[in-house]
């Protein structure tokens, strides 16, 4: 199963010097299940000695053999034990049947012939059979086998397939990854039902042995981003992944930088477009959100509705996002340097008007946008942790706050509660939360560097940010591709979003194995301008 | 954790040619006006045509030099040509002078920056926010140096290009008569000062080891350099037109001014934000000669990569910015740098040049072949 490619990657493992819960198994090294069922079931309870949910359910197979069913109560389906595992074993069988049973090896009948349950097989090691136990299997031992039979038995509580929360749509799939991994899995398979898509298994975390998938199309995906993905994956040495975020901060390739270099999505839609991209995905047991990687820039400002609607209003949609994007990271700093430094720069009535609004405010213009950006900050935390029922009021009474009696008040201007809700309301535009707070956060600094050095500040601030995304990258591809090295094909996908039938290649920096996405010869049905309708013409057109 | 080895690690003609137009395009943008109208009135955008042609033929030469020794730079093959003591001392003079003209240009900008937009802000702090911004972008890869061209190249070209069509409204083609100015015997002096502004481009000579196709070296300096000679003489076109030649002459920046007289219809000036636009084009310029500074002195010390002398050379670009002791000695510090770096610049790539014909009798090595 999952043992074979981690094989491949254990030298990229380095010895670890945290002592692992799970070694009390290592005692049992490589031991065979011992024919004699007491012995079994001392080992048993020797290792689950302290947990009370352990159960053992001893039986007769066929009224002539001992055997002993293992589970851990709160963790199985017991309809099913009951119902694939006692029912037929303990069902009156013909002497002629019970004749056979004795001549050959019982637990090879039992796993042929008698159990009606897809997911079982029979396993000769103590350590996995006691490993099994504890995700969720059921063990069947009997007394003269050195095997057991492990069976699939697990039920885990699942909320239902809804929209994602944080990535609606207005037109496209509603249907959102939900905290259960083989559930994620079958929504992807779903959507690629073909033999290339690899679907890699292994447990991650020493305590956890969180399950974690990494998924790509063998024929598309590059194989050394793969192989740098699982290579990744192989370095983490932690408890348990209790979600894909903490896959994301193992991995990542620059934890310092403010931007996210690792996209997550809870669209399967999403995932499966990424993997036909070249790109590769992880998805966690316990958590509702993909990761992909490689990742552009590009990606966060991207949204499904972009694609499912016509080319020309996605394209402007998009550029709208981008305006916004733009606005909430340098709006206040450009105020803040305009009106301290080069007020020249701004029509003379409007600068009147600006003049006029802050004629009563104290503090320079530089205090009051951190006083208003920061205050705007503390609402919008406390509006997301709130309920919605209290979350409503609360934004009710910080906008009255900070909107008019601010304004009445006189410790802001006007222009200023426009600017700050321009910013806030530019950030909330971008599709993805992390990098929209990214931005947000960058802003303070070019705000300080704004009001102490002006315009020449804000150029500053916004260079360094720029350097430092050009030196940005993620799994080996640039985080600004496909502007930065460039790609004309990558670029029909950046600021507009060109016709799908124009967008012919995959992107480059991804070094898919297979790059042409359509057919190089025009993939668009060609369509006859027909004049008149209802003749033959018109009929034709239609098919 | 990065792959190396693969199409991501070298670069295409394309972004050779980005390199070279956004390492020109810099300083020249605020100063060449004056210097050009000075030395032949009228005369000035076909001496800027002719300097930046004269200075895009240099250029070529070194791109033909690297195109014959494919996959190493400056650093290597000067050693195999002209031995190895020799080809440092040069290569030594070459880091010292970009490493003043790294300086001197901080300074340039920082005096145009104080002069229009921070009057009461010390230079020192202007300078040394540059300084430290260069140094800081310098610590990267030779990729990530091209990526950074590649970048700002639109920003520095649509602000140029927005000038010259914004001011052509208050042009007047007379003040561009007689077009080959009035003192049309004293070109030579002046040629080297426009010249001087390709010399920034020489960064291309470390880029060897990563180009994706050498053969096509020559040809994309060649239209990176067009690009920026193009943009240049349209400026200086623009700024002519619209003052005429003897008004340029006293001013101190004539194409801030031509951005001054120009206006949004509502009395408003736009200057500012142009000179702020244009850190960008100062910016690269300066990385680039700082760049090279950076990663010639690790080549020279043989060190793993340059962050360690990137990061040490700061407080000497920044010393050098402060040689000249006022405005005046700056534009002579920057004349007499030009007419020095002129025949660093010419003499010591042609002799290169010439020792590798010589040596290789005109022939491609197989290494080319292979790499072509």
């Amino acid at each position: 199963m999952a043992g074979s490619w981690k094989q491949k990657y254990k030298h990229a493992r380095k010895p670890s010097s945290v002592p692992v819960l799970d070694d009390v198994l290592e005692q049992y090294g490589t031991m065979k299940g011992s024919p004699r069922l007491d012995e079994m079931l001392r080992i048993v309870k020797e290792v689950y000695a302290e947990t009370d949910d352990l159960s053992i359910r001893q039986l007769r197979l066929f009224g002539e053999f001992d055997a002993a069913a293992i589970f851990l109560d709160t963790m199985v389906d017991k309809q099913v034990i009951n119902e694939q595992l006692l029912r037929p074993l303990m069902a009156e069988v013909s002497p002629a049947r019970l004749e056979k049973l004795r001549n050959r090896r019982l637990i090879d009948i039992v796993l042929s012939e008698e159990l009606h349950e897809v997911n079982a097989y029979a396993e000769s090691n103590v350590v996995p059979m006691l490993q099994a136990l504890s995700s969720g299997r059921t063990l069947l031992c009997i007394a003269g086998s050195h095997d057991a039979i492990v069976l699939q038995t697990r039920k885990v509580e699942k909320r239902a397939i809804e929209q994602p929360q944080t990535e609606q749509v207005i037109r496209g799939p509603r249907e959102g990854y939900i905290e259960v991994l083989d559930t994620n899995l079958s929504l992807l398979r779903n959507r690629l039902q073909t033999t290339d898509l690899c679907i890699k298994l292994a447990p991650l975390g020493q305590r956890g042995k969180t399950r974690t998938a990494v998924c790509y199309l063998k024929s598309i995906a590059d194989p050394t981003i793969v192989d740098n993905v699982l290579k990744r994956l192989m370095h983490i040495k932690t408890d348990a992944i209790l979600d894909a975020g903490y896959i994301e901060q193992f991995i990542e390739d620059q934890p310092f930088s403010p931007f996210p270099q690792i996209q997550n999505t809870e669209r399967p839609d999403k995932t499966a477009a990424a993997l036909l991209e070249g790109r590769v995905a992880i998805l966690t047991e316990g958590s509702p959100f993909a990761l992909i990687v490689p990742t552009f820039f590009t990606q966060f400002y991207q949204t499904l509705d972009d694609y499912t609607e016509r080319f020309l209003i996605g394209s402007l949609i998009r550029m709208v996002r981008l305006v916004a994007l733009v606005s909430s990271l340098i709006f206040p700093a450009l105020y803040v340097s305009l009106i301290s430094f080069n007020p020249e720069l701004i029509p003379t009535d409007f600068a009147v008007a600006i003049a006029g609004g802050r004629a009563g405010v104290p503090f320079p213009s530089f205090v009051e946008v951190l006083i208003i950006e920061g205050s705007m900050e503390v609402l919008r935390e406390a509006t997301i942790r709130l309920p919605q029922q209290i979350g409503g009021a609360l934004s009710i009474v910080g906008v009255l706050v900070i909107g008019q009696a601010a304004v009445s008040a006189g410790f802001a201007s006007p222009i200023m509660i426009v600017i700050v809700a321009l910013t806030t309301i530019g950030s909330f535009a971008t599709p993805a939360y992390n990098s929209a707070t990214a931005l947000r956060m960058l802003r303070f600094p070019l705000i300080i560097l704004g009001g102490t050095f002006g315009l020449f500040g804000v150029m500053i601030g916004v260079l360094f940010i720029a350097n430092h995304m050009l030196a940005l990258e993620s799994f080996g591809a640039p985080y600004l591709s496909p502007f930065v090295p460039g790609s004309w094909q990558g670029m029909k996908d950046m600021f507009m979003r060109g016709p799908i039938w124009w967008m012919r290649k995959r992107p480059s920096h991804l070094y898919p194995q297979d790059s042409d996405r359509l057919p190089p010869d025009s993939a668009r049905i060609p369509m006859e301008r027909t004049l008149h309708y209802g003749g033959k013409e018109g009929a034709d057109r239609h098919e | 954790m990065n792959d190396t080895g693969r199409e991501s690690a070298t670069i295409s003609s394309f972004q050779l040619g980005a390199v070279v137009a956004s390492s020109i395009l810099g300083i020249g943008v605020l100063t060449l006006p004056r210097l050009a109208a000075l030395a032949v009135d009228s005369g000035a955008p076909l001496l800027t045509f002719a300097g930046m042609t004269a200075g895009m033929l240099f250029l070529a030469g070194l791109a033909w030099l690297m195109s014959r020794h494919p996959g190493s730079s400056l650093f290597r093959f000067s050693e195999q040509l002209i031995g190895k003591a020799p080809a440092r001392v040069f290569n030594g003079l070459l880091i010292l002078y970009f490493l003043v003209v790294t300086g001197i240009t901080a300074r340039q900008f920082g005096e145009a920056v104080v002069q229009v937009l921070l009057q009461k802000t010390p230079i020192e702090i202007v300078v040394s926010f540059l300084i430290l911004l260069t140094g800081l972008t310098c610590r990267r890869d030779l990729v990530k140096f091209v990526y950074v061209h590649q970048f700002y190249l639109p920003l520095i070209l649509l602000p140029g290009i927005i000038v010259v069509a914004v001011s052509m409204q208050n042009a007047e083609t007379v003040n561009l008569l007689p077009i080959l100015g009035n003192h049309p015997l004293r070109w030579g002096d002046e040629l080297v000062q426009i010249a001087a502004a390709s010399q920034i481009a020489f960064v291309i000579a470390l880029l060897g080891p990563i180009l994706r196709r050498p053969r096509g070296a020559v040809r994309a300096t060649a239209i990176g350099a067009t690009l920026a000679t193009l943009l240049y003489t349209a400026i200086i076109i623009a700024t002519i037109a619209v003052f005429g030649a003897e008004e340029v002459k006293l001013l101190t920046y004539p194409t801030l001014e031509t951005a001054r007289s120009a206006s949004l219809g509502s009395g408003q000036r736009l200057d500012a934000l142009f000179l702020i636009v244009w850190v960008i084009s100062i910016f690269t310029s300066v990385y680039s000669t700082y760049y090279f500074c950076a990663y010639g002195t690790r080549e020279l010390l043989g060190l793993r990569d340059q962050r360690l002398t990137a990061t040490f050379g700061m407080p000497f670009v920044f010393a050098a910015a402060f040689l000249p002791l006022n405005i005046f000695e700056l534009y002579r510090w920057s004349e007499l740098l030009n007419l020095y770096g002129a025949i660093l610049f010419a003499g010591y790539p042609s002799l290169l040049l010439l020792l590798s014909l010589i040596r290789r009798g005109g022939k491609r090595t197989k290494e080319a072949e292979g790499h072509a």
